[in-house]
């Protein structure tokens, strides 16, 4: 059998919450506005200096008392990112035209609901053994596949549900595993999300790796000294251009290519020349059969690290920039901070924001390009066309994955 | 308060004429040309399939099992090693095994790891930690504890650039990790290495999570096109008798009911979750007549969920003998 990708792939409805808004409208707005969500830590029981892209809603909202069972920090962050009805309204409209079984859930996280469980260590001792009992009897989220198993509660789908957890990559690498469904014709749409939250694995985790900035990140700054965290959680959904039951969201666009690769080099640290970064966006073009100069902007991924933006930098400068593309490129986590296993459908979803309004977003906390980086990376942004966006994402165990959206015709 | 998922059945069965399917679509036909196991009592192939006989004719279901032999993967360098966890070296020891049985070179193949529950030991470690003194927390064992360090891992050590997906899906684990490695094999017409793993849990997690054995399988899957012809042609003779009694030829399709299967063979070797992928393993390489994991008594077809409502269908298609002189 052939797989069928001559119908395209549409991008119908999505949200998103994250420190830079409660919505991906809200975040938009932030963005246009170049208001930062990044604060100083506030993250219970973390005493480390440096700021963080925290969800506060997610500290005093608890879920509802019928899906205590579900109840995490990340599971919250899931709650409020479907909070708002005009995404699940649109859900359902494929539920109920092609049936819960027909719509497949595809989650990314690198975190799950890791944050419940060191609750669950913290309130009853190191040194004891640990009881998962009482409200702690929760089989259905000490488990990497949580953010599946909620989502999919919450959105009534009985389809093929999968939780990738490849880090930082994860809900980048969501979009791929959604293109086969869809162009294999296993399921009518599908959605694609990705949960992250803030918790003592993940700030000690990147403090013991020396990564965490006590300033605000500045990607591609010459005097970036590391990342800060953050915390969103965002879903979209997807179907065959053939197959749209509702009209979509003004956001709607073409999920192109997609380009998945290793970097086979190290657990921690991305391999120097950027080789499997540039297997990735390679493919991605060669699935779009699109050239480096078919590409108007590139949400890189840009965590401020002195390493990841260096080896990025040169590598989008030698693929786009010496090929004679004047595409633009800027990082967006100024605003939000390194969301982890969400940043590759956050960051998406703002490159495709960028395409809807003709806008590319600034670089926050930038002032003057590392001298090693020949990348046009801006202090404000610009309105400029865009038909053809990117966004890259490289995570923990030389993980990368690189998507291309372009506009409906 | 929903009930403990180790309450849920096995999430196989091999059926055949249901009258609930509501729509079927065919992934194609693939072959099996490697196969790497590591578990209680076994750590290949031969070994496991002397252990399964054993099990299945033995009426009483509670047999024996010896702890599992320590998993030393060749490709990982003796000092890495020391640091790897345990289920990262059983999943890349038995991706090892099944490339060697297919004569293929590692960076041919994309990879897909499934692992229900990761590493628990390391999760204990690191929430302990955390809940001390979290300055102490150890750089290698937080970028060992990612999902994906199996992964990781398998790429460094066999040099690997191509894609490395790392997965979960609680009790049908099995089945979306082989069907997301059929979907991409298909989908980009390359083989996949499927690992499927899981270490016993760590003791703090019993009482949520039963599942107290130690299993890891891995499988390469080639979709069947000019692939598989493009790799009989690059095998040594004496490599193609090897790979003559592993080689199998299967068509994958996906399908969807209405209603839950509860028709699930309850009868398990293994409480692992990784393991629910052995009835595949049976089906493909142990005699059919003495199988009795499951109560259907056609056995032309096996079933592995993917979700409530919808299924993997794996059917035989032809002999190995036939695959094998076709594609040569």
């Amino acid at each position: 059998m052939k797989s069928d990708a001559s119908c395209p792939i549409m991008l119908v409805a999505a949200e998103a919450v994250s420190a830079a808004g409660d919505s991906l409208d809200h975040a938009w707005q932030a963005i246009k506005s170049k208001r930062s969500g990044l604060r100083a830590n506030t993250v219970a029981h973390c005493e480390l200096d440096t700021f963080v892209g925290k969800v506060d809603a997610a500290d005093d909202t608890p879920l509802d008392e019928t899906d205590a069972e579900f109840e995490s920090r990340n599971n919250r962050l899931i709650a409020l990112a479907l909070a708002r009805q005009s995404f699940i309204e649109q859900v359902n409209a494929y539920r109920d035209r092609y049936g819960a079984a027909r719509i497949g859930l595809v989650m990314g996280s690198s975190t799950s609901s890791i944050d419940r469980t060191e609750d669950a260590y913290r309130t009853q001792g190191a040194d004891t053994p640990i009881s998962f009992t009482d409200a702690y009897f929760q089989p259905k989220v000490f488990t990497p596949h949580a953010p599946g198993i909620y989502a999919g509660k919450r959105l009534g789908i009985t389809g093929p549900t999968l939780t990738v957890n490849t880090a930082c990559s994860s809900s980048a690498k969501v979009f791929a595993t959604a293109k086969r469904w869809l162009d294999l014709n296993i399921v009518d749409a599908v959605v694609v999300g990705g949960a992250d939250s803030l918790c003592l694995s993940v700030m000690y985790g990147f403090h013991s790796l020396q990564l965490v900035s006590k300033n605000r990140c500045k990607p591609f700054d010459a005097t970036r000294d590391g990342i800060n965290l953050g915390e969103a959680a965002c879903f979209a959904l997807l179907t065959k251009q053939n197959k749209v039951v509702a009209e979509p969201q003004s956001l709607a666009c073409v999920l192109e290519a997609y380009g998945e690769s290793s970097d086979a080099h190290h657990m921690s640290h991305p391999h120097p020349d950027g080789a499997g970064a540039r297997l990735a966006i390679q493919k991605a073009l060669s699935m779009a059969q699109a050239s480096a100069c078919d590409i108007d902007y590139i949400n890189l991924h840009g965590t401020a690290s002195r390493a990841n933006d260096l080896i990025e930098g040169k590598l989008v400068q030698s693929l786009f920039v010496n090929a004679g593309s004047d595409c633009a490129a800027s990082s967006t986590k100024g605003w939000t901070g390194h969301t982890l296993g969400a940043a590759g459908i956050l960051e998406s979803l703002f490159a495709v924001k960028a395409m809807e309004h003709d806008y590319v977003p600034a670089s926050l906390n930038f002032h003057k390009l590392d001298p090693e980086i020949g990348l046009s990376v801006q202090q404000e942004g610009q309105a400029r066309k865009l038909n053809r966006v990117m966004s890259n994402s490289f995570g923990f165990g030389g993980n990368n994955a690189s998507l291309i959206f372009r506009k409906c015709a | 308060m929903s009930s403990s998922l180790t309450s849920v059945p096995s999430q196989t069965a091999s059926t055949s004429n249901r009258s609930d399917v509501l729509d079927s679509t065919p992934l194609g036909s693939f072959y099996i040309a490697g196969i790497g196991l590591w578990g209680p009592s076994f750590d290949s192939l031969d070994s496991y399939l002397d252990v399964a006989k054993e099990f299945q004719q033995d009426a009483d279901p509670n047999i024996e099992l010896a702890a599992p032999v320590k998993p030393v993967p060749k490709l990982i360098p003796a000092n890495e090693r020391r640091r790897a966890p345990l289920a990262v070296k059983a999943a890349v020891s038995v991706c090892e095994q099944a490339l060697a049985m297919s004569g293929l070179s590692s960076d041919e193949l994309a990879c897909v790891f499934g692992s229900s529950m990761g590493d628990t030991d390391l999760t204990d470690y690191m929430c302990r930690v955390l809940a001390q003194d979290p300055a102490l927390l150890s750089p290698t064992k937080f970028h060992n504890s990612v999902h994906n360090a199996a992964a990781g891992y398998w790429t460094i050590a066999s040099d690997c650039q191509q894609a490395a997906n790392s997965v979960a899906a609680q009790e049908f684990t099995a089945g979306m990790s082989l069907f997301e490695a059929a979907s991409q094999a298909r989908y980009e017409e390359q083989p996949v290495m499927l690992a499927l793993f899981d270490t016993a849990v760590s003791s703090s997690y019993r009482s949520l999570y039963d599942l107290a054995d130690s299993f890891a399988c891995a499988l390469v899957l080639i979709p069947e096109c000019d692939s598989l012809r493009e790799l009989t042609k690059s095998l040594d003779q004496n490599h193609s008798e090897n790979l003559k009694s592993i080689l199998k030829s299967i068509d994958i399709s996906v399908q969807n009911s209405a209603a839950s299967d509860s028709r699930f063979s309850k009868k398990k070797m293994l409480s692992n979750l990784s393991a629910e992928i052995l009835p595949l393993v049976n089906f493909l390489y142990l005699d059919s007549k003495v199988d009795n994991f499951s109560d259907a008594t056609d056995y032309s077809e096996l079933m592995l969920a993917l979700s409530d409502q919808s299924y993997l269908c794996i059917r035989k298609t032809k002999t190995a003998d036939s695959v094998y002189t076709e594609a040569r």
